[in-house]
């Protein structure tokens, strides 16, 4: 009777967080929200020119958000974004930190939903890999997922690089506001190998014959 | 008097440890199950090749010895040494295998750290690894966390052996509530099956509502689940929980690395109905007690950062999952330690390295000290005080509860203390080896203390080009520290007295097998 006490209190609990979880919202994306101009008053500094060298890096000037151009949607990256890597976003490259970025990365995993009208993805590389936060209409981009038998759509995105995104509890991503298909992906399935295979099962069957041989002499030595 | 270890104890060790390979190689059959659902032709074969060769190993290891007889307490411990290393030997064969690692070394490190627990990953490219690789990855996990040992008595292949009780303590446990050893690890294992089930169950909605496809949700639920509750620490993708962005999985997380830190036989006096054990019993007072502790010194150190420090809600939701994974051993990472360049880095760390250390219960799959012995050590000192605050002729006596009243004694400060003092000269000695391949003190003691305490979260110290001494260290820590010590050095010392020679009268006499 206890037991089954015990085994009823714990689903009901389970069923209660599955409950709270749909009410439970974060309320911390409303600077999304925003009007994309409204979005760029929040970031003080805004590159003019493509980092190349460290004297680049150095001339960096400040402008202010009025003086900043809508780049216009294309393949090709913007002047004002710092190229990256993702193995510098993830290293936590404080040269990046609240800057616009722009890189390049294989879609791995699930499209999973984010705050109202926006999902997340996971983009990898050789180097790296980091959590990006794309519109709606862009993830309808996304062709392919990657995994062990499928290579992902292959993005590049321009967004704000946040080590520790508070509204997103202190999260290390990216904000993307442009993304486009480098690469749609597809399948990558592989083959059969017929030597392990075959090697396989004849030492489980050499194994199987020790075993009845084990069995025999044991039986043997009882009598 | 130290005896040495004879051909009759190898042949008879040799025999159950073939047994233990033979169950380790039928289990590969459930991997072998996820690659032809999940149309993984390549794996199939690294599985079925993998199985092969260990079963192989295990029949020609069984054939030592027709009739083995019942284990000794020596041959226990032998059995148990020998065990962790072979299985772990067996079990890179499937990670080398699936091309993930660069060397056997690296496949041998991860092997390693799933049987212990530590969870400390070297794997590369893992968002590519082949859900068999990974479901076989979560279950070494699994199997180190109730013990190879103990998961075999579960099915019976020490069934006939009265030296179940030393097998038993030999692997690092204690406590035996049901009248034999064998129920006890039946019940472990029930109560395993329970959680993880549940958890897969409860994770599998969220991942469902997050939006994920069904197969890859059912994978990362079981996944998480075992890996969870096995206080493991690994995850299907690269950036661990952060993956997920879910508060409700972190907090379903939360609940099983927990539930996975709880002393077994707790468990069994709940299911009997004491409930009253949960608020008597010392070691959930010293974990509650140090859950606090460490989450006040977090708190101090993030305060120093812009970011981390203003929000509350960054301290709710990621601090207290961090204190929680350190805790318990489980090791999943929901910062990456490159964001506290602002934060106090060295106070964070060094809240974490206390968590790490201190460990959850005993009797549980979690690593490090153990709350039972720092409970033990504290009343120890307590004692003490009152000792020299009481008359001379005074009896000074404490007592404690874990699962019964008990009085401290002398014998259980003096184990506490030696385990403690093991575990503390090996945080030492892998410091000062990491600090010898140029890493900084901080980083180097982070990381040897995460291996040793098998809590496996990692500073930037672990990579899969490190130099191959670090690795065997780190090793060696993650054994020692599964082992709780004891059962690796008596199998070290039994070992190395039975091939050292003797020598007397200049002359390299063997006489009775005793070294005199």
């Amino acid at each position: 009777m206890i037991q089954k006490r015990f085994a009823y209190t714990f689903l009901i609990i389970i069923v209660s967080c599955m409950a709270l979880s749909l009410v439970f919202v974060p309320n911390s994306y409303a600077r999304l929200e925003l009007p994309y101009e409204e979005q760029l008053k929040l970031y003080p500094r805004f590159p003019t020119e493509a980092v190349g060298t460290t004297d680049a890096a150095k001339e960096q000037k400040a402008h202010t958000p009025q003086d900043f151009v809508l780049p216009t949607p294309s393949v090709e990256p913007t002047a004002d974004a710092l190229p990256a890597t993702l193995g510098d976003l993830m290293g936590a490259s404080k040269r990046l930190d609240n800057k616009i970025v722009v890189f390049s990365g294989e879609v791995v995993g699930d499209v999973l939903n984010g705050p109202k009208g926006f999902k997340w993805i996971l983009l990898d590389d050789s180097t790296g890999s980091i959590s990006v936060l794309i519109r709606n209409d862009h993830a309808k981009l996304i062709k392919n997922l990657g995994d062990y038998n499928t290579i992902g759509t292959k993005l590049q995105v321009t967004g704000v690089y946040h080590i520790n995104d508070v509204d997103q509890f202190g999260e290390m991503d990216v904000r993307a506001y442009e993304v486009s298909v480098i690469e749609e992906g597809g399948p990558n399935r592989d083959s059969l190998n017929i030597v392990n295979i075959i090697l396989g099962v004849g030492l489980l069957a050499l194994a199987c014959a020790l075993l009845l041989i084990y069995r025999n002499l044991k039986k043997k030595a009882v009598e | 008097m130290l005896t040495r270890f004879q051909l009759e104890d190898f042949r008879i060790v040799g025999h159950y440890l073939g047994l233990v390979l033979l169950l380790v190689g039928v289990s590969m059959l459930i991997p072998i199950f996820v690659a032809v659902i999940a149309r993984e032709m390549e794996p199939l074969g690294d599985f079925i090749l993998s199985m092969g060769i260990t079963c192989l190993a295990g029949a020609l290891l069984v054939l030592l010895k027709f009739r083995p007889n019942q284990l000794n307490g020596r041959q226990a411990i032998l059995l148990t040494g020998l065990t962790w290393v072979f299985v772990s030997f067996f079990g890179t064969i499937p990670f080398f295998l699936s091309g993930h690692f660069s060397s056997f070394l690296n496949a041998f490190f991860e092997s390693v750290s799933a049987f212990t627990t530590t969870g400390m990953s070297i794997l590369e490219d893992p968002n590519h690894l082949a859900y068999s690789h990974g479901i076989w990855r979560m279950m070494t996990l699994l199997m180190g966390a109730q013990g190879i040992i103990a998961f075999a008595m579960t099915i019976g292949v020490f069934a006939r052996s009265s030296g179940a009780g030393s097998l038993y303590k030999a692997e690092g446990r204690t406590d035996s509530v049901l009248p034999n050893i064998i129920s006890t690890v039946r019940f472990s294992m029930g109560i395993t099956f329970l959680f993880v089930s549940l958890g897969a169950i409860a994770l599998v909605f969220v991942m469902l509502f997050n939006g994920a496809h069904f197969f890859r949700a059912a994978y990362h639920a079981v996944y998480l689940s075992g890996a969870a509750f096995a206080t493991g620490g690994f995850a299907p993708m690269s950036t661990s929980i952060v993956y997920y962005h879910s508060p409700l999985l972190e907090l379903i997380i939360m609940v099983l690395m927990i539930s996975g830190a709880i002393n077994f036989s707790l468990y069994f006096m709940i299911w009997n109905g004491h409930f009253e054990e949960i608020f008597h019993n010392v070691e959930i007072k010293a974990l509650v007690f140090w859950v606090i502790v460490v989450t006040i010194i977090l708190s101090a150190a993030f305060a120093g950062d812009k970011v981390l420090g203003e929000s509350v809600g960054v301290l709710l939701r990621r601090g207290i999952f961090t204190v929680f994974a350190a805790i318990t051993g489980a090791g999943f990472q929901i910062f990456y330690t490159s964001q506290f360049a602002d934060a106090s880095s060295a106070a964070v760390l060094f809240a974490i390295m206390i968590a790490m250390g201190f460990g959850g219960s005993t009797g549980s799959t979690s690593g490090g000290i153990k709350a039972l012995r720092v409970a033990i050590i504290f009343k120890s000192v307590v004692a003490d005080i009152k000792r020299a605050l009481a008359p001379d002729r005074a009896v000074v006596r404490v007592k404690y509860h874990h699962l019964s009243d008990r009085i401290l004694e002398a014998n259980e400060v003096s184990s506490a203390m030696t385990v403690f003092l093991l575990y503390v000269i090996t945080y030492l000695i892998g410091t000062m080896v990491y600090v010898f391949f140029g890493n900084s003190p901080i980083d180097a003691a982070f990381d040897s203390i995460a291996a040793t305490s098998n809590a496996g979260m990692s500073s930037g110290v672990l990579s899969p080009d490190m130099p191959a001494l670090m690795k065997f260290t780190f090793i060696i820590q993650m054994w020692g520290g599964r082992l709780e010590f004891i059962a690796l050095l008596a199998l070290f010392a039994g070992l190395y007295y039975t091939v050292k020679p003797v020598f007397k009268d200049g002359i390299n006499r063997k006489k009775d097998g005793v070294r005199r």
